[in-house]
This record gives structure tokens, sequence and C-alpha cells, in this order.
């Protein structure tokens, strides 16, 4: 049939997409269509292959059946026709080419052709058609898979079907193929180059940031990744500061980096990120999302590439981030706190949710872990961190069910020495079926001893063990509540026991100074002085 | 003051130029996030002088895409319209809206015809509510969604001296609408305008037995309480009973929808169809005539034309001839295919009772 199958179309036009938006030369495009038909491919993608703005896409075609030329208006869709036999019109452009290398073509579309000629010619005219793309030229060819029995279409006698492929895998005979898949009855090959393929298919890195009078920071932050990520997008909130001036001028010098300014109001960190994120091209594959405090460690975009090509399935990839507190007083020794975010996300499928505290939401992820991945946080400390106070508010009354942000209530509250709100935000996490009970347990019994009540408090710490009892830092605090209320039999027995869990804990709740040598150090601090009382 | 335009927008290139036609001279800027455009939206947009970024939202959602388009607001701007690419401002409307805007004002209600008749005239109309000063707005909920206001009170204006009109391309599929009113009533599960939405939708699609369920759902929502959409719920429930055969429950329901809003002209006309269909004609006869005293149509998404159109006419003569009220219904059906002038069965229901009443 002169009609070709919808099955497959979205495929192609995926990788015509991320060929446009990543390998694109700023000069005219040419494509070739094998086997016109009625124009599928033409209608179906003319709008879409743009080359740079002032570049010109010419369509040629070739198409046996000179009756579909006037039946299907097809001088309305191709610049140029050649009516006669594929592979004849294929020896014709490909001594063309040979004495003119512009005369190649980008894309390069044989679509339900081959299952019409005899498997020696299908095989040879694939050949023929590779030598017609230029270096980083894609070929799709586009086939029935299985027995699909035709004879002449309105009276057409080259639309009968003279071949039968019988798997996909025997697509991967013809020339230049990197890639098979099918969909449904149609199997697609893809042919390319092998080095224009490998570029093509690296996974793509975005990183995207807000800001908003940075402009002692954001050089930083900025310059970490623009070098290596595939694109950034910085969008500023209102500086009135020199940021704007410092961004755009980075994007002077870097063709990746994209620059808007937006206007938020009500602020809200979701919001805002989302905007950000939205600007990212759809054609990239993972997104990093950095603040301008942040800097991406050396090597950063290309481990994470690596990674992602190691690990394809996941659609976040939790990594670590170092803070590194006093780092404007170089005199000092480093005051560092490591953790583990969760900043690096798949391009598609999240939103951030929360007006602060906000986090990346997606109903069906896959979690990945990849410590070697760092982000390094040099923060500006002199900044004020309690004028948030009224969208944490807004965030708990937006999503009561999240126990983190009554946890982080509890912190403000207790900040601002409101104890009876504090206890009452532990309470309400601690009721949520999903909150961290060992972490809330821990918290309460903090706020037990600040208020001088020893028994609820050493309840609350037996609980917090009681809920995580491979947990070394659970026991260590108990340890150190034993210790500072002079109970050394029970802080040392609770560092035996911490010393005794042995799987290493990850996340929010680790300390690293219970897994290096100091935990040992305490202990023998510990038994000295137990010594020193016992008989 | 300084008046922009937003919106979003994807392959509308049928609508682009007539849209900008209508803002250009009057806003003093246009914003438009495409979200993810093919044809030449974009550059008929450009062309006009709308400023457009592309973004791209994956899942597709409403309030994301919004709020990113009235980001690229600036800061500077006053007062926000938005209007979609398939809607129009009738000419003079930026003067209307500057007389009406008073410096309390935070959001302006103006009027919206949804649909038109065939000569131009508004079909469905209602007040709406898209015009907002820039700061503290912000939209929210997958789909339907609201301009919600943030820090302080709601302060509104009304105008209706410049119109919106809406022409849309009815080709263009509901597509994913279905999942995003699902998501929306999983993140929300308690509110009432998602829930009634969601039920209606199923009835649409007719999965009858979710229907029910989900407007059941809403009508035990505590903040369910605004009866003319209470009593479209239960006239859906009416509609969905019938089409299982359940005619009963379908009566009852159509019953019930008339006690909880007897003001509206809706209920009385679906509970005229449903006794029609049992044959139930006394009942038919009242429910028409009960329909045809309530005469002022309010301004609400809720009015269904065909209640306001010939239905009810027709619901009347066929009850009034079948009772013996020959006369009544020759004179209603009369009325039906005039409001319907194209319709061949109420013409020949007209030529039905002149042969009979000869």
């Amino acid at each position: 049939m002169p009609y070709s199958s919808e099955s497959g179309k979205a495929l192609i036009e995926k990788f015509i997409k991320r060929k446009l938006r990543w390998s694109c030369q700023p000069r005219n495009l040419a494509v070739l269509d094998v086997g016109v038909g009625a124009g599928t491919y033409s209608s179906k993608y003319r709008k879409l292959i743009k080359g740079a703005p002032g570049t010109l896409t010419s369509w040629i075609g070739i198409e046996i059946w000179e009756p579909y030329v006037d039946q299907f208006k097809l001088w309305d869709m191709y610049d140029m026709l050649m009516i006669e036999d594929v592979e004849s019109a294929l020896n014709k452009l490909g001594v063309v080419s040979l004495y003119d290398d512009h005369k190649k073509f980008d894309f390069i579309f044989i679509g339900d052709i081959l299952e019409h000629l005899d498997r020696d010619k299908a095989l040879r005219i694939v050949q023929a058609a590779n030598c017609l793309l230029t270096d980083t030229g894609l070929m799709f060819c586009s086939v029935p898979i299985g027995d699909y029995p035709q004879g002449e279409y309105l009276g057409n006698p080259h639309e009968a079907h003279i071949d039968t492929w019988k798997t996909k895998e025997e697509l991967a005979q013809l020339a230049g193929v990197r890639h098979v898949e099918q969909e449904l009855e149609i199997g697609i090959s893809i042919s390319c180059d092998q080095e224009s393929w490998n570029e093509l298919m690296k996974p793509k890195i975005a990183v995207y940031m807000i800001c908003k009078n940075e402009e002692d920071l954001i050089r930083r932050a900025v310059e970490s990744a623009a070098e290596t990520a595939d694109e950034m997008v910085i969008c500023d909130t209102g500086s009135t500061d020199k940021t704007v001036d410092t961004i755009r001028g980075l994007a002077w010098s870097y063709s990746n980096i994209k620059v808007h300014e937006i206007f938020i109001s009500p602020w809200r960190f979701d919001d805002a990120r989302n905007v950000s994120l939205s600007l990212v091209s759809p054609e990239v594959d993972f997104c990093v999302s950095l603040d301008a405090d942040e800097l991406l460690a050396l090597g950063f975009v290309d481990q994470l590439r690596a990674y992602l090509q190691q690990h394809q399935e996941v659609t976040r990839v939790n990594h670590s981030f170092e803070t590194y507190w006093n780092w404007k007083n170089t005199t000092e020794n480093p005051h560092t706190s490591k953790h583990f975010h969760e900043r690096i996300h798949a391009r598609h499928g999240y939103r951030w949710v929360h007006p602060v505290h906000e986090k990346l939401s997606n109903l069906d992820e896959r979690v990945g872990w990849c410590t070697d991945l760092l982000i390094r946080q040099l923060p500006d400390v002199s900044k004020n961190r309690t004028s948030y106070f009224p969208l944490l508010e807004q965030a708990v009354k937006e999503d009561p069910a999240d126990w983190k942000l009554w946890s982080f209530f509890y912190q403000e509250m207790l900040f601002k020495g409101d104890r009876v709100s504090a206890a009452h935000a532990l309470n309400e996490a601690l009721k949520l079926p999903d909150s961290d009970k060992a972490y809330l347990y821990l918290r309460q019994g903090e706020l037990y001893e600040l208020e001088g009540n020893r028994s609820q408090a050493r309840n609350s710490f037996v609980l917090a063990i009681e809920t995580a009892p491979h947990m070394r830092e659970v026991y260590v605090a108990a340890a150190e509540y034993h210790w500072r209320h002079h109970d050394l039999k029970a802080a040392y027995s609770a560092y035996i026991m911490a010393r005794d869990c042995k799987d290493e804990t990850k996340g929010y709740m680790r300390r690293e100074d219970v897994w290096d040598a100091r935990i040992e150090q305490q202990i023998n601090k510990l038994s000295k002085e137990l010594a020193e009382i016992l008989p | 003051m300084k008046v922009a335009v937003y919106t979003i927008c994807k392959n509308e290139e049928q609508f682009a130029a007539r849209f900008m036609q209508c803002i250009k001279d009057e806003a003093d800027g246009i914003y438009v996030a495409d979200t993810g455009s093919s044809d030449k939206t974009i550059e008929i947009l450009r062309e006009h002088g709308a400023i457009v970024n592309s973004i791209s939202v994956q899942p597709w959602r409403f309030d994301t895409p919004r709020n990113a388009s009235l980001a690229f607001v600036p800061a500077d701007v006053d007062v926000c319209v938005c209007i979609d690419l398939d809607e129009t401002l009738t000419a003079g409307w930026r003067a209307a809206l500057e007389k009406a805007w008073t410096p309390a004002t935070t959001r302006l209600r103006y009027m919206y015809a949804w649909s038109h008749n065939e000569d131009g005239s508004p079909a469905t109309s209602f007040w709406y509510d898209k015009i907002h000063k820039r700061k503290n707005y912000r939209w929210v909920k997958p789909v339907h969604e609201v301009l919600t206001i943030y820090n302080e009170p709601e302060v509104q204006s009304y105008c209706s001296d410049f119109m919106l009109n809406h022409y849309p391309d009815h080709s263009k599929s509901r597509g994913s609408y279905l999942s995003l009113l699902e998501l929306g009533c999983k993140e929300e599960p308690n509110d009432d305008r998602n829930c009634h939405y969601l039920g209606r939708e199923y009835m649409f699609y007719n999965m009858y037995d979710k229907a029910i369920t989900e407007l059941q759902r809403h009508l035990s929502l505590p903040s369910a309480v605004w009866s003319a959409e209470r009593a479209a719920s239960m006239r859906y429930i009416a509609r969905c009973c019938i089409a299982k055969g359940d005619h009963t429950n379908g009566m009852s329901w159509a019953l019930k929808s008339i006690a909880e809003a007897p003001g509206e002209r809706e209920p009385f006309v679906d509970l005229a169809k449903a006794s029609y269909n049992i044959r139930d004609f006394i009942t038919c006869y009242w429910a028409a005539k009960k329909a045809l005293e309530i005469k002022e149509r309010p301004a609400s998404y809720i009015c269904e034309p065909e209640a306001w159109g010939s239905a009810p006419w027709d619901y009347l003569s066929i009850s009034a001839w079948n009772l013996g009220h020959k006369h009544e219904g020759l004179d209603a059906a009369r009325e039906a295919s005039r409001l319907s002038p194209k319709d061949e069965r109420l013409a020949n229901n007209v030529k039905l009772c002149e042969d009979g009443l000869k």
C-alpha cells in the first residue's frame, strides 16, 4: 500500500528530535525518502526537520510508480522527485555524491519498501543508501515483521510483497545498522556512523538552577558545570545585584547556557524550580538541580553519564553532598558534614512539591545510589534562615501527611524556643504511618531532656532503639544521653551494642563519627572513666 | 497601569493570528509558554509580537505550565489576563478593564461565552475570573486548574463592558483529561469540584458504575454545598441508572435533584426525560410545566443548553397529547419546533398534532 503504518513513527520522531537537538550542524539539511508512496514521511516530518534559523531543508523523493505523483500531489511535498527504480536512482545519487560531498543526506527514510524487493536487492539498496549518509546522518528502515501477503494495489504491480522479514533481528543484516526495535507489526532499524551514534546516545545531562542576589557565588557554581553539561538553565528570580549581568555574561561564553528572568509571586521554591525544570529541553535525559552556593565536583558529569549507561533503569540517582561550613576562613581546619541528596533525576516524570523544603515527586520512580557523585556546598552562612517560616506553615497545611514537613516544623519551633509546639509537631509526625520513628524518638528524647524530664527522655531513647535495633547511630545517641547524665554503665553497654551494628547507615541518619576511629576513642575514654568509679 | 496577557499553547496555528489580533494593540505585553508545538504556532505568535518560551512538562498537567507562563510576566506588570488561544476578547477590553479595576481589586469577573448559537449569539455563558493582579496568585490542580490567592484576601470587581468568546476546535480530543482528573482526585481527595468533574467524565465515557460511585462520593463531601452542583451530580446519577436500565433508581435520583435545587430548570427537564422513558406521562407533564415556569437562566457553567432550548416544550407536547390535552400539546409542539427549526421530528410532531385535531 502507498500508506505507511503508524507503528514506529513515534520512535522515529524521537530520534529525529534527539539528533536535531544534539548534533545538528548550522547548514542546510537534505532528506531522502526512498519509495515515497503517498508521501507519509514528508507529511509527518517536514515541519519537524528544521535546521538552524536561515537554513533550508530540501526533500528528495524516489518513487517508481508515476501515477502516485498526481494522485498524492507529491510535488507539493518534495523539492525533487526521481520517478524510477529505487536502485538506479540511488546509484545516480551515489555518483553525484562522489564528486560533491554536499550532495549527501542528513536523514534517509526507507519506509515499507524492502518487503517489495527480493532480499539481495533489499540489502543492496540499503547499502547504496547508507553510502549517501553524511557523517552524522541517520537512516531509518521500516519493514513489516511476519507474514503480510499483499498483491498489487490500485493497479500498481510494485505494491506486491515478495519477501517476508520474519524477525526484527534480520534487520541487523542491513548496512550500518546500530539499533533495531519493533513496535507492533513494524520493525525499525536505524543506521548511522558508529562514532556519531555513540555521541548521539550518550546520556544528555542538564543542570538547572534558580538564583537571586548571588553575585558572589553564582560564577563558581555555573563554571563547575558549564563545560561538561549538555545544557544549563538558569532562572533568576529577581536579583537586584549583579547576578543577572554575571549569568548573561556566562551565557555569552557558553552557548549551552539559557538564562531566564522570572518572577514568582507568591514566592515558593517548588514553583520556581518547576519553572526552571520546564525550560530544560525535552531531549535531555537526566537533570541535576543545583543551587548557587553549590558546585559539581570535578568529573561529575562524566561520572554521571557512565553511571547512567550502566544503570539505564533508574529514574533518580542519590548522590553524596558535602557541606564545607567554614570555607571562607582558610586558616581554620575545614569543618564539613556529609549527607546523601536526591537532586539528580530523569528529565521526565518529576515535579517539585512543597513551598519550602521542596522535594522531587514521582509516583513511579526507580532509585539508584552513586555515592561517588559529589556535589559540594559552600554556603553563605550569613543568609537568614528563619524568613521561610510562613512557607513551612503553608507546606504543612498543604501536605499534613508528610512527616518530614512536621519534622522541619519541629526544628523551627525548637529554634524559636516554643517547646510546646515542637512537641506537638513531633507527635503529629509520629502518628504518620511512614514516618521515621527512630529519628523522631531521638528528637523527642532530646526535647524531654531539655525540659528536664529524665524518665520520659530515657523512654524515648529506648523506643528509638526498639524501632531501629540495627542502626549504630541510635545506640550512640542513647549512649551519649546516658553519659551526659553520668549513667556510665548504661552508656558503655549502649556503645558496645552500637559497635556490634555492622551495616553502614546511608541517608540523613548517618553520622560519620560513629563509622570511623572516633567510636573506639569514645569507648576507650568511657572505659577509663568507668574504671575510675568501679571498685 | 500595565496589563499583560499570558497563556500556554500547543499546535494551535489556526488560532494564533486571531488571538494576537484581538490583544496585541491593547495589551502591554504578551507572554506565551509553548508546551511543544511542532507547527507554526510559535512563529506566528512571535511575528505578532508575543514573547514565547518553549517549555516541556511531562507527565502533563495544567497547573505547572500555567504557573510557568505566569512566571514569565515581569514583576512590574499590574494586571494579568489569562486567555487561551481559542478565545478572543471583544475590542475595547483594555479600557473597560481599567475602568472597572479599583485600587483594592485583586480579581476581575467578566462574561465568558463558552459556546455560540448559529447566529453568533452566545449560547452557554457565565461569569469568568481569569484576570487578576500580578502578585500573590498561582494556579493549582492538575486539571480544571484554578487561580488561588495567597497572603491577602481576594477582592473581586465585576465588568460587563467586554466579553471573552470561546471558539474551540471541536476536533481536538479530550486526550488525557480523564487520567488528569483521576490524578487531581488522588492529590486532593476532599476537593468537591474535582470529584464532581471526575464523576461527570466517567459518565461521558459510559463508565456508569464508576460514575455513580464518584458522584455519590461528591455528595458526601462536607465542602459540596453548592446546591446547583449537587443537583447536577444527582441528575448524572439518574442518567447513569437509566443507562444501566435501572429506571426505578433513575426516577428516584431525578426527583432528589429537584428537591436539592427546586429553582433550577435542569432537574425538571431531566425528570421529564426520565418519566417520558417509562411512559409516565403524568410526571412528565408536571415536570415539563414546572421546568418552563423557571424563566431566568442563571449565568453558571451548570446550565445545559438542552434544558433552555426545545426539550422541555417537546416533553410538554408529548405528555399533554398523551394525557388528552390535545390543544396544549399542539401549542407546545409548535413552540418546540420554533426553537429548533431544523429538527424534522419536531416539525413532524406539529403535523401529527394538527392532523390528529382535524
